[in-house]
């Protein structure tokens, strides 16, 4: 009797907690469903008739869809880049210990704890003149920065994983170091670089102040696109805004859910599996 | 191919391996990271690299203004340090617990994580709304009056913890269930059978063996509150009054709208100083950890 009452106790706190996560996304879903009147009338409106005007009006302006295409490119190309630039390293640290190589790793993680504003201060005045301000170049590069240490970091701890006979048996099977790197341990570790591909991407994706700065008036991303499009002077089309919102999360939330397996090692830089 | 095969060859041997593997990571670390940190420091102790230099950039630190965004800062911080932990764990013990649905509390779990932060800023700004937003509303019927929520210069800092809170407590709760999982299940049996309380073992069991994992977590979640802007930024913008402008932000407002890049660079070296204590504490935690 007692144990049912504390498993009660248990479950109601939990919905109730999990109801205060859920509740906020379900209110973006319900007001991307709105005309303008309904989504800012007083008291708010739980029952009302649903309409996907908000939908068609975000998808049928050219802006969304230019800035859709900016961040597909940029997130895409920057996430390959950071992958193809980070995996080797993660490599290395895993298996060898050379000279600077721990100082390297702690340069490379306090790239992702220093707040990007700092490096964002001299980046600016270097990118002005180099002419790759407003450029998605500019972005691709400092998005490969943002992401490197995610790479760096979750790919060691997956070579960490497998065991170093594995590449010995190559290497005595005629491989060198780097063919047994690139033949038989890579494609061991690739559901782990999938996984930490694709964050990077999300984290790419969602990236806000570095655009914020480093770009204006030619290149514009998702983001960029959404925390201004839609506010206007006097008034925010609230329903619109959520329309788009939901268009940019959704293919995030089925990002994550596929890569559900490897998300909590991959957010952890590795620490825990 | 061909190429590869002919570098794989020369560079056979075990010293020259590890170099080659790091050039590309160094060559991004050194353009993009090292050079332009050392160029912020020459902006600010170079004298005269300001071409509108006023006055000496470090008087900025002696003006009340700063110290104030400091306090803001660390309240900001420790709020959020500590919401994300104690409910992150709070919900990765009772997500350990149950054995029905955990499945999709883990998904729902998820969903504050994939949202893009300005679009959860802003959606926020809805619900939050005096007005109109849903929140007055909700609380209407526990007959509490409506609350300026994001308007308000007590109720800001608050707000905008919450809202963090919920945006980040999700990485909390996977990393802590993650560990909680993994946790041997004898010492725990052992507790019960020699009569310990739900609370004992908890207190003195779980929680101990969860130490290490735990670390991680309050490591992680204080990089990220440490850096938030996204969510200050869709919510407030740093208002009203300044009572939300934490460093980060207000390095980017004196910078980038008020185009003072001076204040924000003397901003940008103390928070590099506070960046590397955290990445040398952070270092040494991940390198133990793996």
């Amino acid at each position: 009797m007692k144990h049912n009452v504390m498993k009660l106790i248990e479950y109601t706190t939990i919905t109730i907690i999990a109801l205060c996560f859920l509740g906020p996304v379900i209110w973006m879903f319900m007001q991307s469903l709105k005309t303008p009147i309904d989504s800012i009338s007083i008291p708010p409106k739980i029952f009302f008739s649903p309409t996907f005007r908000n939908y068609s009006s975000v998808l049928s302006n050219p802006a969304f869809f230019s800035s859709l295409k900016n961040s597909l490119i940029i997130a895409a190309v920057s996430a390959t880049l950071t992958a193809i630039i980070g995996t080797p390293f993660g490599y290395a640290l895993a298996r060898f210990r050379f000279k600077g190589s721990k100082h390297l790793g702690f340069f490379i993680l306090s790239t992702m704890i220093l707040p990007p504003i700092v490096i964002l201060i001299p980046l600016s005045r270097i990118y002005s003149a180099l002419h790759i301000l407003d450029t998605m170049l500019g972005l691709v590069f400092v998005h490969i920065l943002m992401n490197l240490a995610l790479v760096v970091w979750v790919m060691r701890s997956f070579f960490v994983g497998i065991p170093i006979s594995i590449e010995e048996a190559a290497r005595i099977d005629g491989c060198t170091h780097l063919q047994a790197f690139y033949k038989v341990v890579l494609p061991l570790a690739s559901p782990g670089l999938a996984a930490v591909t694709i964050l990077s991407f999300i984290f790419s994706w969602n990236d806000l102040i570095y655009a914020l700065v480093l770009t204006s008036s030619e290149i514009c991303t998702i983001p960029i696109f959404v925390s201004t499009e839609f506010i206007g002077f006097l008034s925010v089309r609230w329903g619109e805004l959520s329309a788009a919102s939901v268009l940019i999360v959704l293919p995030v939330i089925i990002l994550l859910v596929l890569v559900r397996k490897h998300l909590t090692r991959g957010l952890s830089f590795g620490a825990v599996k | 191919m061909k190429l590869i095969k002919l570098i794989s060859r020369k560079i056979n041997e075990k010293t020259a391996l590890p170099y080659f593997l790091t050039v590309p990571t160094a060559v991004i670390l050194f353009a993009l990271f090292i050079y332009p940190l050392v160029y912020l420091l020459v902006l600010v102790f170079g004298s005269h690299s300001f071409p509108y230099v006023h006055l000496d950039a470090f008087t900025y630190l002696n003006r009340p203004v700063f110290w104030y965004t400091v306090r803001i800062t660390v309240i900001y911080f420790a709020g959020t340090l500590a919401g994300t932990v104690i409910i992150g764990f709070l919900c990765a013990y009772l997500l350990n617990r149950i054995n029905k649905g955990s499945l999709v509390f883990n998904i729902i779990f998820i969903l504050p994580l994939a949202m893009a932060p300005i679009a959860a800023a802003r959606n926020w700004c809805m619900i939050l709304n005096t007005l109109y937003g849903i929140l007055n509303y909700i609380i209407g019927f526990l007959g509490i009056p409506p609350q300026e929520w994001l308007t308000s210069i007590h109720l800001a800092v608050f707000s905008v913890i919450t809202v963090t809170v919920w945006r980040w407590t999700p990485l909390a709760i996977l990393i802590l269930y993650a560990g909680l999982k993994k946790l041997p299940r004898a010492p725990v049996e052992a507790a019960a059978l020699d009569g310990a309380s739900e609370w004992q073992i908890l207190r003195y069991v779980t929680l101990p063996l969860l130490k290490p994992v735990l670390v991680v977590a309050m490591l992680l979640e204080s990089i990220i509150c440490f850096k938030e802007f996204d969510v200050i930024y869709g919510l407030t913008k740093g208002g009203p009054a300044e009572m939300t402008k934490t460093l980060v932000v207000r390095a980017f407002i004196d910078g980038y709208e008020f185009m003072n890049l001076e204040n924000a660079a003397v901003i940008g070296v103390m928070l590099l100083i506070a960046g590397l204590v955290i990445a040398k504490l952070g270092h040494k935690i991940l390198t133990q950890q793996s």
